[in-house]
């Protein structure tokens, strides 16, 4: 038990090696001088404070400008970042050590205080992240959020200038993959106490990653350039990276055909066929830990009953679905974790291989058990947030219901945030959802079914399926932990609350002179120090 | 004048007033808000958040709130983006809209009225059907489908013009100014030559042919004035109605404009974003409808303020 405890050190500098961007070069290529990358990046940033970044293009940007005490390449490793080395001590403790040429981009020295100072002002109320998930796993980090307790006695403390000692609330056996998010960094105390809200502006951000910041001009552009003090500058061959902010995938699109855009952060939907016709090299399509569900209110009148939850989600042919009407190479889905999730093992219906006309008998056989027939059919209404994906997968749902088992439904879009406020009240019968991981583990995935779970929108409860959550969150051997998490979600599961459809995938486009824009990536974190340009 | 222009501002400023509590009360009224997201942020999390922004205050409390900080010129912090202040924001993205907008309606004016002038004059020539063509295109076409064909064409195909990292140089303003001109040119065109066409069939100029003076004479002396009477009306809520137009243009051009953060305010609830800019237009309205009605005593003398 001690042994698995003293979880081993990450002999990472083999992993390094194979990231480094010098050898992105095939024979008789070039590596560019100066070479500048130009990201499309979806909206603009909310913000460049790392108590505030919530979305993907603000992580993207605070990918290059922040380092935690790891980093991760662009095949979802966790490698060392400011910390060179770490050690699990106890069930809920952890030491990390600080590597001593780590600096900041005014060459000032990073220290562990750097880290118990960002990380306290984080969870201060006053602070008022928006993003606090990671820290709810640090010791008190929920109840100081809350409030009820001083940031002093946040999980973290420097035991020297160059060593931290972490406290988790329960054994976290991901805690190292959390570290390597841009919230996790360290802040500058110096300059955010001189500068207050405004350190983010360009020419007062000191920040710590392979790049700083240059120019930031909101919804137009921001600049970046290599920070010449980052530890393993060296291996950075990417001398600028400037962001490019803009919604519209359509506009995005036309950008990247004009030569204005090195990359696509993703591309419109219903153009991938079309795209990796014409420029099969450039199409990079990323699978992520994410999944493409509806949501089934467990506690509406028609839903609540097991039998019509079932029939519904059995007779969606999910190949058709990914193959034929959307056709984006997503990976059909019957079960709540997807394939790539650290944690737990993936598991699928029995059903699932059967052929349909057997998954519709059955199915038929449960709708009739409820009580509905040709007399008395079953009517349904389904809710969407308004955008084209949703709509062609809520219609293609309304048929194979309409076809296969004479169900009557009806549709109803909603704008986003109205939308996501009838979802979190429980106000639907059906409603489209989607969930992507924040932290490589089952658990990201479990707390959807969780009772009374912030996330849990199904109105789902099963006290058997938290108690194996539970056994597994105190459970440090790995295997272990894995069995109990992977029984829960397939307890889970067996009582219907949601329909799983598919795992994500991300259509990019990237210019075939970026190396190292690798696939698959299921953390979906591009660093541009892991990238390289060679000359063209 | 000048106690007239005094009065028209100060009787604005109900009117502002009235915008601002109406957009504050339909805000309030949205549902959903600044702080949802597919992730549902913790009980402790939004507690904290609405702290930050007063949102745990009464209604009337915040509104209040609002309304102080107005009157010392501070339009707020932005609820979505957190490094940055409601008046930074719109600082940063007047002049883009400014320059984009204002250009295109100095063209479309002169433009405009130019070819509505020759149209009337030469009725039923190749310039008139060019001109009524140009009317029915500009407003029978949206301009989100000229806009991306203009793209496709001088950017993708062409490469003459470059699209992405907007800035306020001549090669990335040619095509959103072309665009709105375009549009105007069509409204104010059609106007322009319908109103001389009248104008030309009236008394006082038939008595002026009479007399014997030349075209040239007639059409600057007597007829144009009158003629953009009707023109000059427009043009008030045509420089408005820009703005509507940039929140299109300025999503399809990249422009870091007014009318994308207009877009992007609504989209994420950022309440004094939005009122902010609503403040904003609001008294522009007021200032164009102003200017319009001081243009107008110039043009006909029957109108003395």
């Amino acid at each position: 038990m001690k042994q698995q405890r003293m979880l081993s050190v990450l002999a990472a500098s083999v992993a390094l090696a194979l990231a480094l961007p010098a050898t992105q070069a095939a024979a008789g290529e070039k590596m560019a001088a100066n070479a500048t990358l130009v990201r499309g990046n979806g909206a603009e940033v909310e913000s460049l404070d790392i108590s505030q970044i919530e979305s993907q293009p603000a992580i993207n940007v605070g990918d290059d400008l922040y380092e935690g005490l790891t980093t991760r390449d662009t095949h979802s490793r966790i490698l060392p970042g400011v910390a060179e080395s770490w050690k699990q001590t106890g069930p809920t403790t952890w030491v990390f050590h600080l590597r001593k040429d780590a600096k900041w981009s005014n060459g000032d020295a990073i220290t562990a205080a750097d880290f118990v100072f960002s990380w306290q002002r984080t969870v201060d109320p006053k602070t008022a992240t928006q993003y606090g998930i990671f820290f709810e796993f640090v010791k008190n980090g929920k109840a100081i959020m809350g409030g009820k307790q001083p940031v002093t006695d946040l999980g973290i403390k420097a035991v020297d200038a160059h060593t931290l000692e972490i406290t988790t609330e329960t054994p976290t056996a991901f805690l190292p993959d959390m570290l390597a998010n841009p919230q996790m960094a360290p802040l500058h105390k110096a300059s955010f106490e001189k500068f207050g809200k405004d350190y983010t502006k360009p020419g007062n951000l000191v920040s710590n990653g392979a790049y700083r910041l240059k120019e930031w001009v909101v919804n137009s552009r921001l600049v970046l350039e290599k920070n010449p003090y980052y530890w393993n500058a060296k291996n950075v061959q990417i001398a600028k990276v400037v962001y490019n902010p803009t919604e519209s995938e359509e506009s995005v699109l036309k950008m990247y055909q004009a030569g204005q855009l090195d990359s696509v952060d993703r591309t419109p939907p219903g153009m991938y066929q079309k795209l990796v016709s014409d420029s099969p090299k450039e199409m990079h399509n990323n699978r992520i830990l994410g999944l493409y569900y509806f949501s089934l209110n467990n506690q509406d009148a028609v839903m609540k009953d097991k039998r019509v939850r079932q029939a519904l989600s059995m007779v969606i042919d999910r190949d058709i679905l990914t193959q034929k009407v959307l056709g984006e190479g997503q990976v059909p889905m019957y079960g709540l974790i997807v394939p790539g999730t650290a944690g737990a093992a993936v598991s699928s219906y029995d059903w699932s291989k059967w052929p349909m006309a057997k998954r519709v008998a059955a199915a038929k056989a449960l709708l009739a058990q409820a009580g509905y027939n040709a007399g008395h059919p079953l009517a349904i209404k389904l809710s969407y947030n308004t955008s084209d994906l949703h709509k062609k997968v809520s219609l293609f749902l309304l048929s194979e219901w309409k076809s296969k088992l004479g169900v009557s439904g009806s549709m109803e879009n909603q704008e986003f945030k109205v939308f996501l406020k009838t979802r979190h009240d429980g106000n639907y019968q059906i409603a489209r959802n989607g969930w992507s991981v924040d932290y490589n583990d089952a658990t990201s995935f479990l707390d959807l079914v969780r009772c009374g779970s912030d996330q849990n929108d199904l109105k789902y409860c099963n006290k058997k399926v938290d108690a194996l959550i539970s056994q597994g969150d105190q459970t440090i051997n790995p295997a272990k932990r894995a069995g109990f998490m992977t029984s829960a979600a397939k307890l889970a599961m067996e009582d219907y609350p949601m329909i799983p459809l598919f795992q994500y995938t991300y259509p990019r486009m990237v210019k075939p002179w970026v190396r190292g824009w690798n696939v698959p990536n299921p953390m979906d974190h591009y660093k541009t120090q892991f990238l390289s340009i060679v000359q063209h | 004048m000048l106690s007239y222009t005094l009065k028209r501002i100060l009787g604005a400023i109900p009117t502002v007033f009235v915008v601002i509590t109406v957009c504050f009360v339909m805000l309030q009224l949205t549902p959903g808000g600044p702080f949802d997201r597919e992730r549902k942020v913790s009980p402790e999390v939004l507690a904290n958040l609405q702290a930050k922004y007063h949102l745990n205050e009464p209604v009337y409390k915040q509104f209040g709130f609002y309304l102080n900080n107005l009157l010392h010129g501070d339009l707020g912090a932005s609820f979505r983006y957190a490094d940055w202040s409601v008046n930074s924001l719109v600082a940063n993205a007047l002049p883009y809209s400014l320059t984009v907008g204002g250009t295109a309606m100095l063209l479309s004016i002169v433009i405009g009225v130019l070819l509505g002038i020759t149209a009337a004059l030469k009725q039923n020539s190749l310039v008139d059907y060019f001109v009524m063509f140009l009317g029915n295109f500009g407003s029978a076409v949206p301009s989100f489908i000229i806009g991306p064909v203009m793209i496709l064409v001088f950017c993708i195909w062409a490469k003459a013009l470059p699209f992405g990292e907007f800035s306020l140089t001549p090669a990335y303003l040619i095509l959103p100014v072309a665009l709105l001109t375009l549009i105007n040119v069509a409204t104010l065109g059609r106007m322009m030559r319908g109103s001389l066409i009248e104008v030309m069939h009236s008394n006082f100029i038939r008595t002026a042919k009479a007399k014997g003076l030349p075209l040239r004479v007639i059409v600057l002396r007597h007829a144009l004035k009158p003629a953009l009477l009707p023109v000059v009306t427009v043009l008030g809520p045509l420089a408005v109605s820009s703005v509507a137009q940039a929140v299109v243009t300025e999503t399809m051009f990249a422009i870091p404009g007014v009318g994308r953060l207009l877009v992007n305010g609504a989209i994420n609830r950022d309440y004094t974003l939005v009122l902010g800019l609503v403040v904003l237009v609001a008294v522009m309205t007021v200032l164009f409808n102003l200017i319009v009605d001081i243009i107008y005593a110039t043009l006909d003398p029957r109108i003395r303020y």
